[in-house]
């Protein structure tokens, strides 16, 4: 009775016959049932200061999550997306950032400082997948 | 689109994506620190409400003609669906293009008395 379910292949290849890579789709493997998504700024975190950003999902479970950062005003680490948790040094400048998920609640922290004492700027970009963590 | 903003200053700092919105998402706070009483919302789009309303849909069905042989012919069913209330559709071609891969991005956005203004 395993010998069931639902495949769809990509153009081109034969559903019946063709490997579980050529599928778009195949009942084999759990999938993404969707995603809470979104993006934000933090402008003038302080030299030495932290911030938390809080996102109420009130799923009632845990869920699987993932968030991005992008220090956009910072010249030693590049205005690119680093997948979270991220802590980078060089010698003047330091930035962590985690996320972390309640039932309830995903939370992104971010501390920074730097030997100039400048604010920083970030975007993240977030995703609540509505999947349990199996947590 | 859910678009959270400071109230304060108009500043949009963080976004839920989408276009209907469910009760699970209409239920999705975001805080970034300043203060419940400053945080402004607004949606652009739909939110589907739990009401169901029925409506008519064309479908294909097939109609046996004699005993094993079968015509396609379409009809009209009722069938149910979520309720939807609108929000903001005048908006809704500069949702359009937050949800591209351009530049245009909410997080340049500000909104002073129902307006998106860019920064």
């Amino acid at each position: 009775m395993g010998d069931y379910g639902i495949r769809i292949s990509k153009e081109g290849n034969d559903v019946k016959t063709c490997a579980d890579k050529d599928c778009v789709i195949t009942s084999k493997y759990p999938t993404l049932k969707g995603t809470l998504s979104g993006l934000g700024s933090i402008s003038g975190l302080a030299s030495g200061g932290s911030t938390v950003i809080t996102i109420n999902h009130s799923l009632g479970y845990i869920p699987f999550v993932k968030a991005l950062l992008n220090p956009t005003n910072s010249i030693d680490f590049g205005n690119v997306y680093y997948q979270l948790p991220i802590w980078i040094d060089d010698v003047e400048d330091h930035l962590y950032s985690r996320v972390y998920a309640t039932a309830t609640q995903i939370k992104i922290y971010v501390e920074q400082w730097n030997a100039h004492g400048n604010t920083r700027n970030y975007n993240y970009k977030y995703f609540i997948f509505i999947d349990k963590a199996k947590l | 689109m859910i678009l959270f903003f400071d109230k304060r200053d108009g500043q949009i700092f963080a976004t839920i994506d989408g276009r209907v919105h469910d009760e699970q998402n209409m239920k999705c706070e975001i805080d970034n620190g300043i203060g419940k009483e400053n945080i402004g919302k607004m949606i652009i789009g739909w939110e589907e409400t739990s009401e169901t309303e029925e409506y008519d849909v064309e479908v294909e069905t097939l109609e046996e003609v004699k005993k094993g042989l079968f015509k396609k012919k379409n009809k009209t069913v009722r069938a149910l669906r979520n309720k939807k209330i609108e929000h903001n559709m005048d908006k809704f071609k500069l949702l359009q293009k937050f949800e591209s891969i351009s530049e245009v991005s909410p997080l340049n956005y500000k909104i002073k008395k129902g307006k998106l203004i860019k920064k």
